[in-house]
C-alpha cells in the first residue's frame, strides 16, 4: 500500500491528528503500511480503514499516564500509540508493573490519561466528564473483571441483567435476555444460584454473561482468568474466541500469560509504559 | 433506570441489613413521636379551648354586650338598638340575651342561678336531656342545665355537698318543686314577713303556690300598686340584709325580705355531672316569658335587679338586654360589621378575632413544643447520615461495579437518597403509630386530671389528620437530607475500585 501526496492533505483537511514518524513505536505500529522517508511529516494512518477494510475501533494516540507519587514521578504509561480494529481479539502482555491495567482503565474511561488522545468509534473520550463517561461506558462497553465483581445479593439471573437496570429496561425483558446469554456461557442451570453457590470458573462464565448482556460494541477484561486455574483459563479463553468470532465483537484483554495470549489476533507487549511489539497476526495470516 | 428499579435495590438493601436498619429506624420512630405527641398536646389544648368557647357558628358571629348594670357607662342594648344593627349591611339577624340571676331552692337545698333568656332558635339547639323545650305562652318555664345541681348548697347544714364530698344532691329538678327568691321594694316587704324563718320554708311554697295564679291573671294590678314606689327604700334594705344572715349563722342567697315565686322546670339539658357543656352551669328561657315574668313581678318604676338605671337612679320603661349576638353572613364580613358597630360606641368583641388571638397564642406553644420533639428527630437524622455513610463504605466495591457497568451517577445518588428516606418513611410511619398510642394513653389517664377544668371527655392530645400527613412527609425529608450528603459522596467514589484487588 502506498500513499501519495494527495491523501495527505485529504486527511489534513479533516483534520486528523499526525505523529512524528521519528518514533520507534510509530514506525513499528505501522510497518508495511507507511513508506515514510520524510521525516518530519506526521501522518496518521489510523482514521482510515486500511486495505483490509478493517475500521479502527479503538485509536491510541501518544498517550501517557504520569503517576506523581510524593516527589516521585511513576510513568505508567510513557507514550503509546496502536489501533484495535473492528472483530479484533486483542491481547495486552507484560510483565507485572509494566502498566497493562493502566492502559486498559484509560481505554474504559475509568481513568483520566496525563497526555494523548483515545478515540473510541469516533468519540474523544479523554475529554468527556464523568456522566459522560458513564453513558459512553453504559453504550458501548462491557466489562469483565478479574474478580469476577458479582453482586453478592444477586442471583447469576439478576447479576448478567443487572446492565439491562440501569439502561431501564422492563424487567420481564432484561431476564429474558439475560436468560439467553446464562445459556449461552452454558450455565442456564445455574441461574438461580447466587455467586457463594458457584465456582470462579462459574461466576466468570457469569461476568462475562453480564458484559455481553447489553451488546457492547467493545469488550474489555483485565486479567479476566487472573483468579482461576489453568484448565479453567483454557476454556474461558476458548470461550471468548468463540464470543468475538460468533458476535463480530472487539475483546481487549490484559493478561500476563503469553500462552493465553496467543489465542487473540492481535497482541501488544508492553515493557515499563511503552509498546515493544506489536503481532498482528490477522495481517501476517493476510501476509503470508 | 426505572424508578422501581431503584426503589427495588434501595429495599433489597435495606432488608440485607435488617438489624442496622431496624435501629436507625427506631431513631427516628422516637424523632417522629416526639415531635408528633408534643404538638398533639398544643393541639389538643386548643382543641379543648375552642370547644369550650363553642365555635359552633361562632365564627361569623358578633358579639355586643353592655355592662351598663354594673355601673360602667356602656351604652345600653335594647330594642331599638336591634333594629338599628338588623338594618346594618352584612347582618343577618340580631338576636338578644337577658339575664336575670336570683336564688332558688330545691328541696332541702338551694342555689343561685343566672337565669338566660334567649330566642326560640336558640333554645331549640340546646340539646335536652330530660322534659321538653320551653316556649313564650304561658308561665315562665325553665331548661336547667345539667350541672347547676352541683352548686346546691344543704339549707339547714350549710353543706356544699360536691365541694365537701364530692356527691352531687339527690335533687331531681324535673319532679320537685322549685322556689326562686326575687328582691322586691318597699312596698311588698309587708307580705313577706310570714317568712322570716329561712327553714319554714313549706309553708312557703304552699303559700306561694296559691299565689301563682294571681301572677299570671293580675299583672296590671301589681304594676298600680307599685307606681308609688322611691328607690332609696331599697338601699337601706341591702345594708340590713348581711345581719340577718349572720344571726342565722348558716349562710343563705335568700333574704327575709325576697319575693317568693314557685318556677316551673321544662327541662334538664344533656349530659349526666361529668359532662361539660356550655350550658351546663346556666338555666334558660324564652326571652319573651322572662320579660312578661319580670314585668309581673316588678312594676313599671321599680327597679329590676340586674337592670341598668338612668342618671338619676331612675329605671328604664323597657328592659335593656345583656347581650347581643349579631350574625353576619359571611366570615369574611365580620369585621366590617364589627367595626360599624364599634364606631357606634359600642362594646362588641367577634368570636373570629379572639379565636385568631387564641390561635396565635397556640402557635407559639406548639413551636416550643414541636422544638423539643425536633430535638430528638436531629439525633435521629445524624443516626440516619452515620447509617448511611456506613453502609456507602461497606459497597465501595459494589457502587464501583455499577459504575463500571454504566450506572448513571444521577440513579446512584437517587438510590441511596430513597434508601435514606425509606428509613425516614418507615419511622415515620411507626412513629405515628406509636403517638397514636401515646396520645390514647395521655387522654385516657392523664387528662381527666389535668383537663377536668373543661370538662370531663375532653382530650389534652389531638392528632389530626394533616399532622398525620406532615409527619409523614416530615421524617422522609429528614431521611432524605440526612442521606444527602452520605449519597453524594456514593457517586464521587472512583470506579477504579471496583477493579482494584486487595
Ligand atoms: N494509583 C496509582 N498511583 C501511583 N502509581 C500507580 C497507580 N496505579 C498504578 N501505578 C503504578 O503504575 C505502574 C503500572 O501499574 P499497572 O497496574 O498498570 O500494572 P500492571 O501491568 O497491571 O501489573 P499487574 O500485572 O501486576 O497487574 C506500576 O508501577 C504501579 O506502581
Ligand atoms: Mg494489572
Amino acid at each position: 500500500m502506498s500513499l501519495d501526496y494527495d491523501s495527505l492533505y485529504y486527511m489534513e483537511d479533516k483534520r486528523l491528528k499526525f505523529t512524528d514518524s521519528s518514533n520507534d513505536q510509530l514506525e513499528s505500529t505501522l510497518a508495511g503500511v507507511l513508506y515514510g522517508d520524510k521525516k518530519n511529516i506526521e501522518v496518521d494512518l489510523f482514521a482510515v480503514d486500511n486495505d483490509d477494510g478493517r475500521k479502527a475501533v479503538i485509536q491510541v494516540r501518544n498517550l501517557y499516564k504520569i503517576y506523581k507519587v510524593g516527589t516521585n514521578k511513576v510513568r505508567a504509561l510513557n507514550g503509546v500509540d496502536f489501533n484495535v480494529y473492528e472483530g479484533e481479539f486483542c491481547a495486552i502482555v507484560g510483565t507485572s508493573g509494566s502498566g497493562k491495567s493502566t492502559l486498559l482503565n484509560m481505554l474504559a474511561g475509568l481513568e483520566k490519561p496525563t497526555k494523548g488522545e483515545i478515540i473510541i468509534d469516533g468519540q474523544h473520550i479523554e475529554k468527556m466528564n464523568e456522566n459522560q463517561l458513564v453513558k459512553f461506558r453504559r453504550e458501548n462497553v462491557g466489562f469483565i473483571f478479574q474478580s469476577f465483581n458479582l453482586i453478592g445479593t444477586m442471583n447469576a439471573l439478576e447479576n448478567v441483567a443487572l446492565p439491562l437496570t440501569f439502561r431501564g429496561i422492563p424487567k420481564v425483558l432484561r431476564l429474558k435476555r439475560a436468560m439467553k446469554l446464562l445459556r449461552l456461557v452454558g450455565l442456564k442451570e445455574h441461574a438461580k444460584h447466587r455467586p457463594n453457590q458457584m465456582s470462579g470458573g462459574q461466576q466468570q462464565r457469569v461476568g462475562m454473561a453480564r458484559a455481553l448482556v447489553v451488546n457492547p460494541k467493545i469488550m474489555f477484561a483485565d486479567e479476566p482468568t487472573g483468579n482461576l486455574d489453568s484448565r479453567t483459563s483454557k476454556e474461558m479463553m476458548n470461550l471468548m474466541r468463540e464470543v468475538v468470532n460468533k458476535q463480530k465483537k472487539t475483546l481487549v484483554m490484559v493478561t500476563h500469560d503469553d500462552t493465553l495470549a496467543a489465542i487473540a489476533d492481535k497482541v501488544i507487549r508492553i515493557v515499563d509504559g511503552k509498546i515493544v511489539a506489536l503481532e498482528d497476526r490477522s495481517t501476517k495470516v493476510m501476509e503470508d | 433506570m426505572r424508578i422501581s428499579d431503584i426503589l427495588e435495590m434501595s429495599l433489597t438493601n435495606l432488608w440485607k441489613r435488617k438489624m442496622r436498619t431496624v435501629l436507625t429506624v427506631l431513631g427516628v420512630v422516637i424523632g417522629t413521636a416526639s415531635i408528633v405527641v408534643m404538638l398533639s398536646l398544643g393541639l389538643g389544648l386548643k382543641q379543648a379551648m375552642m370547644d369550650q368557647v363553642g365555635s359552633a357558628g361562632g365564627l361569623t358571629e358578633i358579639l355586643v354586650y353592655s355592662d351598663a348594670m354594673y355601673g360602667s357607662d356602656d351604652l345600653l342594648l335594647d330594642d331599638k338598638t336591634i333594629e338599628v344593627f338588623s338594618e346594618m349591611e352584612y347582618v343577618e339577624n340580631v338576636q338578644p340575651q337577658l339575664i336575670y340571676s336570683m336564688p332558688f331552692q330545691i328541696g332541702n337545698y338551694e342555689g343561685y342561678m343566672d337565669l338566660v333568656g334567649v330566642t326560640p332558635e336558640y333554645l331549640s339547639q340546646i340539646p335536652l336531656g330530660q322534659g321538653e323545650y320551653p316556649d313564650s305562652k304561658g308561665n315562665m318555664r325553665i331548661i336547667v342545665g345539667n350541672q347547676v345541681v352541683m352548686s346546691l348548697v344543704n339549707m339547714t347544714t350549710g353543706e356544699w355537698p360536691d365541694f365537701e364530698s364530692g356527691e352531687a344532691p339527690n335533687v331531681d329538678f324535673m319532679t320537685m318543686p322549685m322556689i326562686g327568691g326575687l328582691e322586691v321594694e318597699e312596698t311588698y316587704e309587708a307580705d313577706n314577713d310570714v317568712s322570716e324563718d329561712v327553714t319554714d320554708n313549706l309553708a312557703d311554697i304552699n303559700e306561694d303556690f296559691a299565689v301563682e295564679e294571681d301572677f299570671s291573671l293580675g299583672t296590671d294590678e301589681f304594676n298600680s300598686e307599685s307606681d308609688e314606689d322611691d328607690s332609696d327604700f331599697s338601699d337601706d334594705e341591702l345594708d340590713r340584709e348581711p345581719y340577718d344572715e349572720w344571726e342565722d349563722e348558716v349562710y343563705s342567697y335568700f333574704s327575709n325580705d325576697m319575693k317568693r315565686v314557685p318556677i316551673n322546670v321544662a327541662g334538664v339539658t344533656e349530659g349526666d355531672l361529668n359532662t361539660y357543656a356550655e350550658y351546663s352551669y346556666y338555666c334558660y328561657t324564652d326571652i319573651e316569658a322572662l320579660k312578661s315574668f319580670l314585668k309581673q313581678q316588678y312594676s313599671v318604676n321599680s327597679i329590676i335587679p340586674g337592670q341598668p338605671t338612668d342618671r338619676s337612679g331612675k329605671p328604664y320603661r323597657d328592659l335593656k338586654y345583656s347581650q347581643l349576638t349579631v350574625k353576619v353572613d359571611k366570615a369574611d364580613n365580620v369585621e366590617t360589621v364589627l367595626e360599624s358597630i364599634q364606631m357606634l360606641g359600642y362594646q362588641a368583641e367577634a368570636q373570629k378575632e379572639w379565636l385568631e388571638e387564641i390561635e396565635k397564642e397556640f402557635m407559639i406553644i406548639e413551636a416550643v413544643l414541636g422544638g423539643i420533639g425536633a430535638v430528638a428527630m436531629l439525633v435521629a437524622a445524624i443516626s440516619i447520615a452515620n447509617t448511611m455513610t456506613m453502609s456507602i463504605y461497606e459497597r465501595t466495591k459494589e457502587i464501583g461495579v455499577m459504575k463500571v457497568l454504566g450506572c448513571g451517577l444521577g440513579n446512584i445518588r437517587s438510590m441511596f437518597l430513597a434508601e435514606a428516606g425509606f428509613i425516614g418513611f418507615l419511622g415515620g410511619i411507626v412513629g405515628l403509630v406509636l403517638s397514636y398510642t401515646i396520645s390514647f394513653l395521655l387522654n385516657k389517664f392523664l387528662a381527666p386530671m389535668l383537663m377536668s377544668d373543661y370538662g370531663s371527655n375532653v382530650n389534652i392530645s389531638a392528632i389530626p389528620l394533616w399532622l398525620v400527613l406532615a409527619a409523614i412527609v416530615f421524617s422522609t425529608i429528614v431521611g432524605m437530607v440526612a442521606g444527602f450528603f452520605p449519597a453524594q459522596r456514593a457517586t464521587r467514589l472512583s470506579p477504579l475500585a471496583a477493579i482494584r484487588n486487595e
